[in-house]
């Protein structure tokens, strides 16, 4: 009987020990915050700085991030992962915010920002469209990409021009051109522009800085259309340009990699570049010459008054369905991914800029050539959304283009891009794909150059 | 048995033709894809200029076929003779047909490049020209680029189909017209090219088509420069399909392209092959 007894008391205590031992395992388990990226740049850094998370604020906390880094099917895995519920808590996005929106991959910071810490941050991070949708905030956009002119100082010298008087408008860049061109007896050229490129690359880095001479890029924000006006004094430079052969021969042929090994080469006078481009010049191509880099010049009739364009998008969004248990964790995690000391130690590696213009200043700047100067984003802004819209016949680069080589006048490109766009945003509102009013700002105006 | 090949021909032709048919019919408004009946064919057919511009461009290209089909036979003709060198030659001239088409379009960009360019350093040094062409900077000078390139990598493929319907000739034939007392170019008129007739055919028509439905060598050549005007019907598809310059996909009308390019290619199939068996019954 005795015998009986203790085995059903063994049978009964058992599951109580189990539990307890359970239960005494959970509360040592730290919660594990799944972070997915595709962010192969920064990978050692990040990796880094992971393990020093874990082994030091997570130890204390309960926390440990699982760090996962994925490559170009990011989307179609962060998709499927989404649709079997075991989507991560904080992921890099590859879409567009309205498409993760309506996919249901994110959420909004609302819900976990109960202390105002959105708010806190010295730059707008509420930018409908790129961080923002419906109102609410998804994401802060920590870091930019920027535009510059790149010069030879080298071939400026030879040509009897000041290496340290970079052009500061269209004019100064058709004039310094032709000085380069006619002094180099068709061996070196003024400007190389790779009009191959994607058929739009001649317009990307100059026409992305067009705000700094009107405060806005080829959508009329007040009135809410396009009116490609903006673009005028661009296209007529890149005529001059290209009338006088001042222009890289071939630049039809010319594709951008070609364009920038021929600037390396000390070919070429000027260039327009990419903060990217500073990879680019220091390894793919490293420059044989002395390159300056400047501000993307303006038209002389406006001036630099506006800040030009800074272009940005969130890094960090929060996963859709994070459990209740974990959301504490969730948000530490974010908060420390966005934190300034992450975001300056990126930009002390090289590996990114960053927005906030008082980081770059205050952090040690890396030693590499080129990079400081594409660094310093006081004198420019990220710009309104321009609405994408499915337009019919040529985009607006071949339009452009066409009035270049001269098929038709600039004023008929204008109209002609105006036109298309403008009837392909029409159809778009009238299929409410897109909603003007998420565009259109009535009081808009843009932020003045310091 | 048959039931392998069944599903394949299901899964990979009749399930993709129509799934790319049904998109034809759809436009993706707000993340949802929507139907919308004939209007990317209305669209095609009465307000897209460029789309008429490329399948002329097509046509263009095809001309290639006047150069390289008999160049591709003459070549044939000389290295199925017994020559020390014959192997060497035709390693050689087939050599480009197994290079990527991206190979091919940078060694060409190469060449005809404006600045030191090979072939415009040629034309200089010969005297033909006293300052460099701008070949990407016209329409009929990039459509010239991408002929030159497509004939000097499709002339070896067609050489080797030339040479092995030459091979299947029985020497016999020419044994008899040699004694009969026929030259080499009696031979040729009335001996290989009559034996040559069906094979031929089939040449041709895979060329055809070939040309009809390449894009890749004129994306890497040109990529529809200048301003668009040498893409042809392949090029013009794949722009709308992926995201090129500053256009952003509309794969709903790439579809319907796709299927009106399909449909030319279709009916040039069927014509010629309508025209050739009027001639094969003759």
């Amino acid at each position: 009987m005795k015998r009986v007894i203790s085995i059903a008391l063994i049978l009964c205590l058992f599951p109580v020990a189990l539990f307890a031992g359970g239960a005494q395992e959970r509360v040592d388990a730290p919660t594990v915050v799944d972070v997915w990226t595709r962010n192969r740049h920064d990978k050692d850094l990040m990796v880094n700085q992971v393990e020093q998370f874990n082994q030091t604020i997570g130890k204390e906390k309960g926390i440990e991030i699982n760090y996962q880094i994925y490559g170009d099917d990011f989307i179609d895995i962060y998709t499927i992962a989404f649709q079997s519920g075991s989507g991560p808590d904080i992921m890099n996005l590859d879409e567009s915010i309205a498409e993760g929106v309506n996919k249901g991959v994110i959420q909004p910071l609302t819900s976990f920002d109960t202390e105002d810490w959105v708010g806190a941050f010295p730059f707008n991070v509420d930018i409908n469209n790129v961080t923002s949708y419906g109102g609410e905030v998804y994401s802060i956009p920590q870091f930019a990409f920027t535009m510059r002119m790149v010069y030879n100082k080298d071939l400026f010298a030879a040509c009897g021009l000041d290496p340290e008087q970079p052009p500061r408008t269209y004019e100064d860049v058709v004039a310094y051109a032709r000085t380069i061109t006619e002094a180099s007896n068709g061996k070196k050229f003024g400007v190389a522009l790779p009009f191959k490129w994607g058929e739009g690359f001649w317009a990307w880095a100059g026409t992305y800085t067009i705000g700094g001479g009107f405060g806005r890029k080829e959508f009329d924000y007040r009135n809410g259309k396009f009116d490609f006006s903006t673009l005028k004094p661009y296209t007529a430079m890149v005529k001059q340009l290209k009338d006088e052969n001042s222009l890289f021969p071939g630049a039809e042929g010319l594709d951008n990699d070609t364009a920038r090994a021929q600037f390396a080469e000390g070919n070429v006078g000027m260039m327009f570049a990419v903060s990217w481009d500073v990879a680019v010049f220091n390894d793919q191509f490293p420059v044989k010459i002395d390159m300056g880099i400047t501000e993307v010049p303006v038209p002389e009739a406006t001036g630099f008054k506006y800040k030009s364009e800074l272009v940005s998008e969130g890094e960090w969004w929060l996963g859709s369905g994070i459990e209740s248990a974990k959301e504490d964790a969730v948000w530490e995690v974010y908060k420390w991914l966005n934190s300034d000391e992450i975001v300056a130690m990126k930009y002390e590696a090289a590996k990114n800029i960053p927005v906030n213009p008082t980081i770059a200043a205050e952090a040690t700047a890396p030693d590499v050539m080129g990079f400081a100067e594409f660094s310093d984003v006081t004198n420019n802004t990220v710009y309104p959304v321009v609405p994408s819209v499915s337009v019919e016949g040529d985009t607006y680069d071949i339009i452009f283009y066409n009035a270049v080589a001269g098929q038709y006048s600039i004023d008929e490109a204008v109209e002609k891009a105006n036109a298309a766009y403008n009837a392909a945003l029409q159809r778009a509102v009238a299929d409410n794909e897109i909603d003007l009013a998420d565009f259109q700002i009535p009081d808009y105006s843009p932020a003045l150059a310091q | 048995m048959i039931l392998p090949s069944f599903l394949g021909l299901i899964i990979f032709s009749v399930y993709t033709i129509g799934y790319v048919l049904a998109l034809s019919f759809t436009r993706r408004i707000g993340g949802q894809t929507v139907f919308i009946g004939f209007d990317h064919y209305v669209r095609l057919f009465t307000r897209d200029p460029n789309y008429w511009t490329a399948v002329a461009n097509t046509f263009i290209i095809s001309g290639k076929l006047l150069i390289e089909l008999p160049l591709a036979l003459i070549l044939a003709v000389l290295l199925n003779r017994k020559m020390r060198s014959a192997n060497v030659f035709r390693v050689i001239i087939f050599m480009p047909y197994i290079l990527s088409a991206v190979i091919i379009g940078l060694i060409f960009s190469f060449l005809f490049a404006s600045y030191e360019g090979i072939v415009n350093n040629l034309l200089m040094d010969m005297h033909l020209i006293t300052t460099p062409i701008n070949w990407f900077g016209t329409r009929a000078h990039a459509l010239a680029v991408i002929i030159i390139a497509s004939v000097w990598q499709c002339v070896g493929i067609n050489m080797v189909f030339f040479l092995t319907a030459l091979q299947s000739i029985s020497p016999e034939l020419y044994e008899s017209a040699a004694i009969d007392g026929a030259g080499t170019r009696t031979q040729f008129f009335h001996i290989t090219l009559p034996m040559l007739k069906r094979m031929t055919k089939v040449i041709t028509l895979l060329a055809i088509i070939g040309t009809l439905k390449s894009a890749d060598l004129a994306l890497v050549l040109t990529n529809g420069a200048p301003g668009g005007r040498s893409e042809n019907m392949m090029t013009f598809v794949f722009k709308y399909f992926f995201s090129q310059g500053a256009r952003a996909p509309q794969i709903g009308y790439s579809a319907a392209a796709g299927t009106v390019s399909a449909l030319i290619i279709g009916l040039i199939t069927i014509a010629y092959l309508l025209l050739t068996r009027k001639e094969d019954s003759v």
